[in-house]
C-alpha cells in the first residue's frame, strides 16, 4: 500500500489538474469574449461612420436629425445584439463548464481551412473599412474638401507606379484609397441590407408558416411573383423610378417633412436607393427557409405542450419555433451579404446605383468600363477583383459556418 | 397527375397578372413623360398633347391597365413609344439572340459542371476535387459583367481570337464567334453552382445502401455511378438549375450590355430610360413568363427523374 502511493493521484490533486484544466478554459473564453466584443464595435463602426456622413447634406436640414436618430438606433440595435452574444460567454465564464451547441459549433468551424481565411478576408475588410482614414495612402476621395485641382488634374487616369500603387481613376482619385474607402460602403450596404431584409423574411416567413391555411397561400402567391420578377430588373426598374418622384413622410397636420426621396437620393450618393429596394426585395430567400424550417418545427412535441399550457401565438413563435430556425438564418445573412456586394456592382455598373461621386467598387468599374479596351484595363481589374475577394470570404466563411451549424448538411 | 398540372398553369396565370399589375403600377407611378422624352428638342405642348392622345396616356387609368392587358393577351402589340414599330416586331427580332445566347450558355455550364461535379464527388478529397471546389468558388464569386470585360480585355483586344458585338446571322461562322465570350460570360457563374451542388448531390447518393448492394451483386462501376447514383442526384441539380434561371436572365441583361449584344436585356435597359411603356411591360412579362414555364417545366421533370414522385398529394 505504501509504495503505490506515489503512482497513484491523490484526491487533492486531482481536483488541483482539474481546476488548473478549467482555469485554461476560462481564459480561452475571455479571449473569445474580448473578440466578441471587438468585432461589434467593429461592427458599430462601419454602420456609424456610414450613417454619419452629412457632407452631402446642408445645415439647419431635418434630415439631419433623422441622420442621428438613426445612428442611435442603430447604434443601441448592434451594441444589444452583442451584449446577447456576449451574455452567452459570461455565463461560460462564471456559472457552468459542460460543452454546448456553440463549443461545438466553434470546434467545428476551426477544423475547417477555408472557413478561416474567409474569416480572416472579412476581418481584413473590416479592419480596413473602420481605419480607412489611417490606411489609405491619400485623404478620403468622396470627400470635397480634400480635392486639390493642381494636383489631381495631373495625374489623371495614371498607371500603376511608387506613388499610386494601383494607378489613378479617371477623375485622378488614388484607386488604392478608392478601394480602401469603398469597403465601407460594401461592408455598410450588405449588413444594413441584410438585417433588414431577414427581418422582413422571419416575420412574413413565420407568419405564413404558423397560420398556415389561406394567409400562406396568400403570402406564397406574392413571394411567387417576387421570385417571377426576374430580381435585377425589378431593382433597375424600382430604384430608377425612386430616384425621380417625390414621396415625402410628414408628420400628420404639420408642414414638418420627416424624410423624402431626394433627402434618401442625396444620402450616400445615391446608394440609400439601392439599399431600399434591395431590403424590399431580398426577403424572399428568407422567408422560404423560415416557413420551410417552421412547418418542420411546428409539428413537434414541445410545440404541442406550449400550446397546452395555453401560451400565447407571440409567445410560441418568437421563444419556441425561432431559435430553432436561427441557425440558417445566420448562414443566409452571410451569404447574402456577397449577394448585396455583387448586386451594388451590378448595379452601379448599369448606371442606377453610386452616383457620380460617390466612393464604391462599382461605381468604380463604372468609371472605368470605357478604358477596357485600351490599354489602361487595370482601372476595370483592380475594383472588380475587390470584389471577388471579398465575396470570395463572405462565400466560404457562410459555407464554413453552415457546416458547423448544421454537420447534416455538411458537403 | 392533370389535376396538379391544371392546378399549376392556374397558379401561373395568378403569378402573370400579379407581374403585370406591379409593372403596371411602376410605369404609371414613374415620373418624366414619355410624349415629352420622346419630342427631343422639337418639344411643343401642341404636339405633346397629340401624342399623349395617341399613346392613350390620357385615358384614365383602368381603361390603360384593361387595353395593355388585352392587347398582350390577344397578342395584338402596342406601338413602342420610342422606335415607332410595333412592339411584337421588336422583341421578335431581338428574342431569337437572347435565346441563342442563354441555350448556348447552360449548354456549356452544364456540359462542363455535371461531368465535373461527379467526378469530384467519385474521387473525393483528391486534386481534381480540390481544383473544382476551388474553381467552383471563384466562379460564384466572380461578378459576371466584370468577368466579360477581362475577357474582353483578353481574347479580344490582346489576342483577337474572337469578335464581339451583335452578329447579323446566328448559325454561322460570325454568330459562333462572337457568341463565344458572352456565353462562357454567363456559363461561368452557373457552371460553378451546378458543379457544386452535383458534387454534394452525388456524395450523398454514393454513402446509401443501395449504391453498396449495386457493387455487391458486381455490376461495373459505370453502371452503379452512372445509372444507379448519377440518376438520384439529378432531382436537386434539376431544381436548382430551374430556380436559378431568373437569375440567368439578369445575368443575361448585364452580359449584352457589357458585349453590346442586341438582345432583349439591352432592349429593356435601353426602354427604362426612354420611359417606353409598352416594350418595358411586354419584355417584363415575357421575362416572368419564362421564369414562371421554367419552373413548371421544372416541377414535370421530377416525375420523369423520379418516377417516385407522383403528385398524388399537393402540398402547395
Amino acid at each position: 500500500m505504501e509504495n503505490d502511493k506515489p503512482l497513484r493521484k491523490s484526491r487533492d490533486q486531482h481536483e488541483l489538474e482539474q481546476l488548473i484544466q478549467r482555469r485554461r478554459e476560462n481564459f480561452k473564453d475571455k479571449v473569445k469574449l474580448a473578440i466578441a466584443f471587438a468585432s461589434g464595435i467593429a461592427l458599430f463602426g462601419i454602420v456609424f461612420t456610414m450613417l454619419d456622413r452629412t457632407s452631402t447634406l446642408g445645415p439647419l436640414d431635418m434630415s439631419i436629425w433623422i441622420h442621428r436618430i438613426l445612428v442611435v438606433c442603430v447604434y443601441i440595435a448592434v451594441f444589444y445584439f452583442f451584449l446577447k452574444i456576449s451574455y452567452k460567454y459570461f455565463d461560460r465564464i462564471f456559472f457552468k463548464y459542460k460543452t454546448n451547441t456553440w463549443d461545438l459549433m466553434y470546434r467545428r468551424f476551426k477544423r475547417n481551412n477555408a472557413a478561416s481565411v474567409g474569416l480572416l478576408i472579412i476581418l481584413t475588410l473590416a479592419i480596413l473599412a473602420i481605419f480607412a482614414d489611417l490606411l489609405s495612402p491619400y485623404p478620403d476621395p468622396g470627400n470635397n474638401e480634400n480635392y486639390d485641382p493642381d494636383y489631381t488634374l495631373k495625374h489623371l487616369e495614371e498607371a500603376p507606379s511608387k506613388t499610386h500603387i494601383l494607378g489613378t481613376t479617371r477623375n485622378g482619385k488614388d484607386m488604392l484609397s478608392v478601394l480602401i474607402h469603398g469597403s465601407r460602403v460594401s461592408l455598410a450596404l450588405g449588413l444594413s441590407v441584410q438585417a433588414t431584409a431577414s427581418i422582413i423574411g422571419i416575420t412574413i416567413g413565420s407568419i405564413a408558416a404558423y397560420y398556415s391555411g389561406w394567409v400562406d397561400k396568400i403570402l406564397n402567391v406574392i413571394n411567387d411573383i417576387v421570385m417571377a420578377f426576374p430580381f435585377l430588373l425589378f431593382i433597375i426598374v424600382l430604384v430608377s423610378i425612386l430616384r425621380e418622384v417625390y414621396i415625402a413622410v410628414r408628420i400628420p397636420f404639420t408642414e414638418i417633412v420627416l424624410i423624402d426621396t431626394p433627402t434618401l437620393f442625396s444620402m450616400w450618393n445615391g446608394l440609400a436607393m439601392v439599399f431600399l429596394a434591395l431590403a424590399l426585395l431580398g426577403w424572399s430567400g428568407t422567408y422560404r427557409v423560415v416557413r420551410g424550417q417552421i412547418l418542420s418545427v411546428k409539428e413537434m412535441e414541445f410545440v404541442e405542450a406550449a400550446k397546452a399550457v395555453g401560451a400565447s401565438d407571440r409567445r410560441i413563435i418568437f421563444h419556441h419555433i425561432l431559435p430553432n430556425v436561427i441557425s440558417p438564418i445566420i448562414v443566409l445573412v452571410t451569404l447574402g451579404i456577397a449577394g448585396v456586394i455583387l448586386t451594388e456592382a451590378a448595379l452601379s455598373y448599369l448606371g442606377f446605383g453610386a452616383a457620380e461621386g460617390a466612393v464604391s467598387w462599382g461605381r468604380a468599374i463604372y468609371e472605368g468600363r470605357e478604358y477596357a479596351t485600351t490599354s489602361r484595363a487595370f482601372m476595370v481589374f483592380f475594383p472588380g477583383l475587390a470584389i471577388v475577394i471579398s465575396i470570395l470570404g463572405f462565400n466560404s466563411f457562410g459555407d464554413g459556418l453552415r457546416d458547423a451549424l448544421d454537420p447534416r448538411m455538411k458537403r | 397527375m392533370r389535376e396538379y398540372v391544371l392546378k399549376k398553369i392556374g397558379l401561373m396565370f395568378v403569378v402573370l397578372i400579379g407581374v403585370y399589375t406591379i409593372v403596371f403600377l411602376l410605369c404609371i407611378a414613374a415620373p418624366g413623360d414619355p410624349a415629352r422624352l420622346a419630342m427631343g428638342r422639337a418639344d411643343n405642348p401642341e404636339a405633346r398633347a397629340i401624342l399623349r392622345e395617341k399613346w392613350g396616356l390620357n385615358e384614365p387609368l383602368y381603361v390603360q391597365y384593361y387595353t395593355t392587358l388585352k392587347s398582350l393577351v390577344t397578342l395584338d402589340f402596342p406601338r413602342s413609344f420610342r422606335y415607332r414599330e410595333d412592339v411584337g416586331d421588336l422583341v421578335a427580332a431581338r428574342l431569337p439572340r437572347t435565346i441563342f445566347l442563354g441555350v448556348i450558355a447552360i449548354g456549356v455550364s452544364v456540359l462542363i459542371a455535371v461531368p465535373a461535379g461527379v467526378v469530384s464527388a467519385y474521387k473525393h478529397n483528391s486534386i481534381i476535387d480540390n481544383i473544382t471546389m476551388v474553381a467552383s468558388q471563384i466562379g460564384v464569386a466572380t461578378p459576371n459583367f466584370w468577368l466579360g470585360l477581362m475577357l474582353i480585355v483578353v481574347f479580344y483586344t490582346k489576342l483577337g481570337w474572337f469578335e464581339i458585338g451583335a452578329p447579323d446571322a446566328l448559325l454561322s461562322l460570325e454568330g459562333f464567334s462572337k457568341v463565344t465570350l458572352p456565353a462562357i460570360t454567363l456559363g461561368t457563374g452557373m457552371a460553378a453552382v451546378t458543379a457544386r451542388l452535383t458534387r454534394s448531390s452525388m456524395l450523398g447518393v454514393i454513402r446509401e445502401e443501395y449504391i453498396m448492394t449495386a457493387r455487391a451483386k458486381g455490376l461495373t462501376e459505370k453502371v452503379v455511378i452512372l445509372k444507379h447514383a448519377f440518376r438520384n442526384a439529378l432531382l436537386p441539380v434539376v431544381t436548382v438549375v430551374g430556380l436559378q434561371f431568373p437569375l440567368i436572365v439578369g445575368g443575361a441583361v448585364l452580359t449584352e450590355v457589357v458585349f453590346g449584344w442586341h438582345g432583349l436585356g439591352q432592349l429593356y435597359i435601353s426602354s427604362i430610360a426612354a420611359r417606353d411603356y409598352p416594350v418595358i411591360v411586354t419584355t417584363t412579362l415575357l421575362f416572368a413568363f419564362g421564369v414562371v414555364l421554367i419552373n413548371l417545366i421544372v416541377d414535370l421533370l421530377y416525375s420523369v427523374i423520379d418516377p417516385r414522385v407522383k403528385y398524388e398529394r399537393v402540398s402547395t
